[in-house]
């Protein structure tokens, strides 16, 4: 039943990132193999990450990771519902990450700006964010300026 | 992070010059005044007086560096430098014979009030930049929202 498939291709001034629509009869496996095929071709660009979960390697995707941070000797790479940890350096998980959504808050993390909930300056004069997994931790003052230029430009 | 600490220890030699050379410009340019006064009657006052000015300079704007330190925040910061700086100059001041004794309260009083207002400034400056990128945050999430989930 698999035959080559059928790709049209519109071009429409209104779509300044491509949507991609399937249409098919049903929902079979060579679909949703096209499925998968589509959505690692946009994540080549920005690649998962491998994160260890107990010695098993995991492949992150970078929409999934809320916080990378340093815990003792290691970069701990934080989703909404776990951790993993890597032996890459801190800047070399930073080369990896998208830019345009992952953002260097201090010397020992970067976070996730689409999973920030609000950031907070308290009495103590520190910038506090709190992220959407609950997770509390602190912006240095002097990256102040380069996130806001990116949420400004980003709005 | 040995790179964001060698540019902070550039700041600070830079800061620890510059206030050295204020304090001695300060204190030659008083010194003009003082001469017909008691409080330089020699070589050797004249010299402490170039000396500690330029100690008190040093201590002032070199310690506004605490500002730099990330992990400190505003608050500490501003007591640290407070703290140092009004130590010094009450040493200073007293040591060097700069005005009666009598005057230190008001002075320090006054002092105070100063870095009160610095800290107030500071404080009031940095919550509003806060409370505008959250605003342009929550803006930036709907948008993203509203164009669709990527990555």
């Amino acid at each position: 039943m698999n035959k080559m498939v059928d790709v049209d291709v519109i071009l429409d001034e209104r779509y300044a990132d491509p949507k991609v629509t399937i249409q098919t009869r049903e929902r079979t496996a060579q679909v949703e193999n096209i499925i998968s095929a589509i959505e690692n071709a946009s994540e080549n660009e920005f690649p998962l990450l491998p994160g260890y979960d107990n010695d098993k390697v995991v492949l992150i995707s970078q929409r999934d990771i809320i916080r990378v941070y340093t815990e003792n000797r290691r970069i701990i790479i934080q989703t909404a519902d776990r951790s993993y940890y890597t032996n890459k350096t801190l800047s070399a998980v930073e080369d990896m990450l998208n830019p345009q959504r992952f953002f260097r808050i201090s010397q020992s993390e970067l976070i996730n700006l689409y999973k920030v909930k609000s950031f907070e300056f308290t009495i103590t004069g520190t910038i506090g964010v709190e992220l959407e997994n609950n997770a509390k931790t602190w912006v240095a003052r002097s990256r102040v300026k380069a996130i806001k230029t990116m949420i400004k430009g980003e709005k | 992070m040995s790179r964001q600490n060698s540019r902070i220890k550039d700041r600070l030699a830079i800061k620890v010059l510059s206030g050295a050379l204020i304090g001695i410009a300060i204190s030659l340019v008083l010194s003009l005044g003082a001469y017909d006064t008691q409080i330089i009657g020699n070589k050797a006052e004249f010299i402490a007086q170039i000396l500690g000015s330029a100690l008190l300079g040093v201590i002032c704007n070199g310690g506004s560096i605490v500002y730099e330190i990330d992990s400190w925040g505003v608050t500490k910061a501003t007591l640290i430098h407070y703290v140092a700086s009004l130590g010094a100059f009450i040493l200073s001041s007293v040591l060097l014979h700069w005005f009666p004794t009598r005057y230190l309260p008001p002075v320090i009083a006054i002092f105070t009030i100063v870095y009160a207002i610095i800290w107030l400034i500071n404080f009031i400056t940095w919550r509003k930049v806060i409370r505008q990128m959250n605003a342009d945050l929550k803006q930036m999430i709907r948008n993203e929202k509203e164009g669709g989930e990527r990555l």
